[in-house]
């Protein structure tokens, strides 16, 4: 269980990021557990395109009432299929109090009160704030990557056993452990970044590597990773901008080995597979692993 | 331990299959689950009988597995895992492999 928070008030500098395990993150998603639905006449834009505090946004795994990832600020609970008020509607004094969880932010004894300024001032502008359009839920982020559907994969037999990182990550099936190059006649001939990632184009994978994480407007984006002299990993993107992966005949998991999501592969905790090498692109169709 | 790879494997010869045995009946059992692997990484080994009875061993814990049946030992000096791959012939498993 693990929960991730950060301060959204920042432009310049990076945002303030709190990390919760253990029993700190059971206490913070009771706080959070969604209690009733917004009514209409609740709902009140949470603009987040303003300087200074936008809202907690939350990544967390362990509460399953509640999304992946999501936004909390005064008290709603913002995210996909969610709007609701939480348990906790004074979440945000609970994060700066005195024994809250910003005390792991180290940024000098007068940023709580500042982030406390900041939430009230937020208020106002929430309340002024004029928008046109309410978008519940939040939008797809790569319209075209296949859908997160751990169950189908991981079924304790065929596709789990015999499907590896590689058929995932491609959303191609073949029952055969596929191996980067293979289907081309020409499998890699080494653990590095300079063999596998040819290979993979000679799977007709396209490699992007000046995606910067985002998502292309056809296909599904993909990551390759290298633990240097061992073994290659791969990565996907889905829908919803999170990656999942499926580490050799192991189940399908949307979470690293610090079992938190996975906004960005070059980020996340990848154990052995140290390397980064690029990120590719999928299109459907034209592939062929094996 | 690997994901694009195939995971190593080969046969256990009886001796070392003996030794295995000799090690697991002088475990003690183990309460509850045994530690979670991570996803990616060494996330254990496991041996298997002619007769489909299955040992698994990470983190310091030895699960016995026969039909519904299942039995954890506690290894805390993990003995009984490196023993097991310790028995793999040369050149099978990759050099400089760590059981984390």
């Amino acid at each position: 269980m693990a929960v991730r928070i950060t301060i959204d008030i920042f432009s310049g500098r990076p945002n303030p990021v709190i990390e919760l395990d253990g029993r700190e993150a059971r206490a913070a998603l009771e706080r959070l557990a969604p209690v009733r639905k917004l009514r209409r006449d609740e709902i009140v834009p949470a603009p987040e395109s303003v300087l200074g505090y936008r809202g907690l946004l939350i990544e967390q795994t362990g509460a399953r009432d509640l999304p992946r990832r999501f936004r909390y600020v005064h008290g709603d609970v913002l995210g996909q299929r969610v709007a609701h008020r939480a348990a906790d509607e004074f979440f945000e004094d609970f994060v700066c109090g005195s024994t809250g969880p910003i005390r792991h932010v180290k940024l000098g004894r007068e940023f709580p009160n500042f982030v406390r300024r900041e939430v009230n001032r937020y208020r106002k502008v929430r309340y002024n704030y004029l928008e046109k359009h309410i978008h519940f839920p939040p939008k797809v982020h790569c319209r075209c990557a296949p859908l997160y559907e751990p169950q189908w994969w991981n079924d304790a037999g065929q596709k789990q056993w015999n499907n590896n990182c590689y058929n995932y990550a491609c959303d191609y099936r073949s029952d055969t452990f596929a191996q980067p190059g293979l289907a081309a006649g020409s499998m890699y001939t080494a653990l590095t970044c300079a063999a596998v990632r040819p290979a993979a184009v000679r799977d007709d994978l396209i490699d992007w590597p000046s995606s910067k994480n985002k998502c292309p407007k056809e296909g599904h984006v993909v990551a390759l990773v290298i633990a240097p002299g061992f073994d290659f990993h791969w990565y996907r993107k889905g829908r919803n901008g999170y990656w999942s992966h499926k580490p050799g005949s192991t189940p399908v998991t949307n979470v690293d080995n610090s079992n938190v999501s996975i906004p960005d592969p070059r980020t996340a905790n990848r154990g052995p597979y140290t390397d980064f090498c690029t990120f590719m692109i999928v299109m459907h169709g034209h592939i062929k692993i094996q | 331990m690997f994901s694009g790879r195939q995971d190593p494997t080969w046969l256990v010869s009886d001796r070392a299959a003996a030794r295995l045995k000799r090690i697991w009946d002088s475990l003690t059992r183990h309460a509850g689950a045994g530690p979670d692997a991570p996803a990616l990484g060494y996330r254990g080994c496991w041996l298997r009988d002619a007769t489909g009875r299955e040992w698994f061993a990470y983190g310091g814990v030895v699960t016995e597995r026969e039909g519904d049946r299942e039995e954890r030992r506690a290894d805390p000096g993990k003995a009984w895992e490196q023993r097991l791959i310790s028995s793999a012939p040369r050149g099978v498993l990759p050099p400089g492999m760590h059981m984390s």
